[in-house]
């Protein structure tokens, strides 16, 4: 990860500052920053490994990481009254030492920590996360991140967030921690969890191995779709699959019943996003299916053959003769016809073809607009329509933006800015940049949504945040100046943006949400309150071990 | 400009992926609640649904027609598909909306509705497809809050034709038709999603052991190398222990099972089995001095552990109860009452 990130930086100051300026105005040595990157970097694994040991309550484990006498306070026992936050959500602050950190024996800290860990009927997960770093020949002090997700003893689940200022030296190649200064410490108890996996006992698991192992080696990544498919009044959902897909069809008693090969469905070249879309109009869901190759159409025979079984209809209907990276199909009707069109966000073999630039890449493929011409066939016209965007674009979304009645069109790209493309019922002109949705980053996922409930669709983006990318950051920016905002915005994460209700957008200013490697979800009001939450899955790939490259 | 990557990066990645190394791995998902349109609040870490998974397509629905949001996700490897149930969608009243359109064709993707209640508007996009390689539930569910019906119902398909409608109670599905006046009620069969699978049952289902089965083979060492079939007593009921020196609640349940077997030696046999490297076994016999340990103890070596466990997450405290032929009578994923008292029916 480190690598990456300070490849990607050094390449981003260099954009933002010039190469003069970078060095002058930022004091910023590539040499230097790597040095300390990689042993920050060494602190930051040794913290999972500690993580690790203070999730399992591994006592003995967690006494190695430590010097025999540590500059630290004890874990506080005490906790101040609570605060109600929502219905089913309280909040409280743990009692702060009140002494500054002083020398004591590794064993009375230890015990300590023994005593906050029993607290717990069971622990989850726990992480030492390394947020800022100065080194200093063989000396570490670092800003530490703590959180504890995990259960109370009557089960109520709880969340536990803190700061350390830690101290550590490294010497014989590794890193021991002699302070542990408390900071903060709060927690954040549920009556309720909102959400429980029950993926296993509602029959959808799959059993894939492990990325990057034999059969699963691909990047070009998989999701899923919902729909009512054979019109039983219940939601089934398509997901393309590495070795066959699955059809998870709703038995309508909260389980789901794979039939994926009953409905002729299971074996096809490898997809990435499917799409229900009834494009010939006679009243069933079809799917559409965006492959890293040629594109599918699958048509559904319940109407007119009452059957649920589905016939490819790639080649007739000129889908299956063209050829992308195709990801996150989606329909629309671009042309007001009746019949819905189909857009595909098309990326490029990474790996094979790398970006040419990290923020501002254009050696994507072009994205490809399907129009219905009905009777069953598609013209591709991405071009002539003007959003064959060749970026590495990711995802997209049709919605009527500007309030003309038609449907405008936003585009996701991966490594760099993004397209907000307004129809005039012709054709399409990119004007993200004058309508301030050019959103610079890592573009994921997109949705639209009314969060402030003021009647208009506002945008979210998913983009990625990086710790390692805010560290280096911060080590290099000490008061961010306007061009060097561009850095930041880059390696912050998720934007909210309000649309003024003529398809002009800004910041929302509700802060910004760095959920780190961050790929599509979006809005979604969990508790019917009738404001939209926000849900953002994450993590790029997690190996058998925490460390990270 | 600098030419982002290069050969070297991939291949240096790769080298470190196949060690088992992540790349921003092991995130837990964000779930950001919002309060009144102009600040969130962070719930992640108690909702549930922060998974470290590598998550990416996330299909938002409700699965078992009960008026919430669930939420199916799709990630790279092992389970590869996650369904979450929504457990706090009750505290809401609701109105779903399903929308069939004609001059629009029939998904009417692109739609936008709108409906006032008491506090102001609500407004919902049929999207065809959003967020990353996903598409939700095509029915829109809008929450209500308290409000007890909408006070009315605006559609602008995307044909461009509006049509409205009247007040709508709340907690009702209603279809409606482009170009039709009013709407249906839509009669739905509504149901639960299953409870998840209880610790104990994630656990168990983490062993080869099976209770009723036969116990798997496999050798411990102690003084010599044995079977474990070898150490079953005639007439005995044997509870196997797996333990490691770095756990707590073994220690804490040890002298427990010490009791046990003090008191009803004549039917029981306790068995203990760390899985400690052969480097601690020092380390060992320290800490069974110390806990006053004295039912025999072996070491279960690398292949043992792999015969009992069918997962890489070899958990501890373990206890497999079997009679005298190795039969596997119960299972205890640590010791509670419960298991004590199941313990004792058996040696009755």
């Amino acid at each position: 990860m480190k690598t990456y990130i300070i490849f990607r930086l050094s390449a981003l100051i260099l954009f933002a500052t010039g190469p003069a300026a970078a060095q002058k105005d930022l004091n910023f040595d590539r040499g230097v920053l790597e040095t300390t990157e990689e042993l920050t970097e060494a602190l930051a694994n040794r913290l999972l490994d500690l993580s690790v040991a203070t999730r399992d309550a591994n006592l003995l484990d967690m006494t190695a990481f430590f010097a025999e006498t540590v500059v630290a306070h004890a874990m506080p026992v005490k906790t101040l009254p609570t605060k109600a936050r929502v219905k089913w959500v309280e909040e409280h602050d743990w009692q702060m030492p009140e002494k500054k950190a002083a020398a004591m024996k590794r064993d009375a800290l230890m015990q300590s920590w023994e005593t906050f860990l029993s607290r717990f009927g069971s622990i989850e997960d726990v992480r030492f996360k390394v947020k800022q770093s100065e080194i200093k020949d063989n000396h570490a002090g670092a800003k530490v991140y703590f959180f504890l997700v995990g259960r109370r003893m009557n089960g109520h689940k709880e969340w536990v967030r803190g700061y350390f200022k830690l101290g550590a030296t490294y010497r014989d190649k590794t890193w021991t921690i002699d302070k542990l200064a408390l900071t903060s410490l709060g927690s954040q108890v549920a009556s309720r969890d909102v959400f429980s996996e029950v993926g296993i006992p509602a029959g959808v698991a799959a059993d894939l191995p492990p990325h990057g192992a034999k059969g699963n080696e691909s990047s070009y990544w998989q999701g899923a779709a919902a729909g009512d498919v054979n019109r039983d009044g219940l939601i089934d959902v398509f997901a393309p699959g590495l070795d066959g897909n699955n059809f998870y069809i709703n038995q309508g008693d909260g389980t789901f019943k794979d039939m994926a090969a009953d409905t002729w469905v299971e074996f096809t070249p490898h997809a990435t996003g499917a799409l229900f879309v009834d494009y010939d109009n006679d009243g069933d869901s079809d799917i559409f299916l965006a492959t890293p190759d040629n594109q599918m159409l699958l048509e559904n025979r319940l109407v007119p053959d009452n059957l649920l079984e589905f016939t490819e209809s790639s080649a007739k209907s000129g889908i299956g003769q063209r050829r992308a990276v195709g990801f996150s199909p989606i329909a629309g009707d671009v042309n007001g016809d009746g019949k819905p069109d189909i857009y595909v966000p098309s990326y490029n073999r990474y790996g094979i073809v790398m970006p040419n630039s990290w923020y501002k890449a254009t050696n994507g493929t072009p994205n490809l607009l399907f129009l219905n011409k009905g009777g069953g066939v598609f013209a591709e016209v991405a071009k002539a329509w003007g959003v064959a965007d060749s970026r590495w674009s990711y995802a997209a979304s049709f919605a009527d933006l500007d309030g003309d009645g038609d449907q405008d069109l936003y585009v996701a790209n991966d490594y760099g800015e993004n397209g907000l493309f307004i129809n005039d019922g012709r054709k399409f002109t990119d004007q993200a940049e004058q309508r301030g949705a050019l959103d610079p980053g890592n573009g994921m996922g997109v949705s639209f949504g009314d969060f402030d409930n003021d009647g208009d669709l506002d945008l979210h983006v998913t983009n990625m945040s990086s710790t390692a990318g805010n560290r280096i950051l911060s080590r290099l920016l000490d008061n961010p100046k306007s061009r060097e905002e561009v850095l930041v915005k880059l390696a912050s994460g998720n934007n909210l943006y309000e649309n003024d209700g003529t398809g002009n957008f800004k910041d929302s200013q509700t802060g910004q949400f760095g959920a780190g490697w961050a790929w599509g979800g979006g809005f979604i009001d969990v508790d019917n309150d009738g404001w939209e939450d926000i849900y953002t899955p994450n993590g790029f790939k997690s190996g058998s071990s925490m460390k990270d490259t | 400009m600098e030419e982002a990557g290069s050969k070297n990066f991939t291949s240096k990645q790769s080298e470190l992926f196949g060690r088992g190394f992540s790349f921003s791995g092991y995130e837990r998902d964000m779930l950001q609640l919002n309060r009144d349109g102009k600040s969130f609040f962070n719930i992640s870490g108690t909702s549930g649904i922060d998974s470290i998974s590598d998550g990416r397509g996330a299909v938002f629905a409700d699965f078992d027609n009960d008026g919430d949001t669930d939420v199916f996700l799709t990630t790279i490897q092992g389970r590869g598909r996650l369904l979450f149930r929504n457990n706090v969608g009750g505290l809401g009243n609701w109105l779903r909306i399903s929308l069939t359109g004609t001059r629009s064709g029939n998904d009417a993707y692109g739609a936008v509705v709108r409906i006032g209640i008491e506090d102001g508007v609500r407004t919902r996009l049929k999207a065809g497809g959003s967020g990353y390689n996903a598409q939700a539930d095509p029915r829109l569910l809008f929450g209500l809050g308290d409000a007890k019906q909408a006070d009315w119902v605006e559609i602008t398909w995307p044909s461009g034709a509006k049509q409205k409608l009247k007040a709508v109670p709340a907690n009702t599905s209603i279809a409606v038709t482009e170009g039709k006046d009013g709407y249906t009620v839509v009669k739905e069969k509504r149901f639960n999603l299953p409870d998840p699978l209880s610790r104990e049952a994630t656990q168990l289902s983490k062993l080869h052991a099976k209770k009723g089965a036969p116990l798997p083979d496999f050798t411990l060492h102690g003084k010599q190398v044995k079977p474990v079939k070898a150490l079953l007593q005639k007439g005995k009921v044997h509870l196997l222990n797996v333990w490691a020196t770095w756990c707590v609640p073994c220690a804490r349940e040890m002298p427990e099972l010490q009791a046990l077997q003090a008191e009803h030696g004549d039917k029981l046999q306790v068995i203990g089995m760390s899985v400690d490297e052969a480097a601690l076994d020092r380390k060992v016999s320290m800490l069974l001095k110390r806990r006053r340990i004295t039912y025999p103890n072996y070491r279960m070596d690398q292949k043992a552990v792999e015969a009992l466990y069918n997962s890489k997450d070899v958990f501890v405290p373990l206890s497999v109860v079997v009679d005298d032929a190795g039969k596997v009578l119960d299972i205890f994923p640590g010791w509670n009452q419960e298991a004590k008292a199941r313990l004792l029916k058996l040696l009755k």
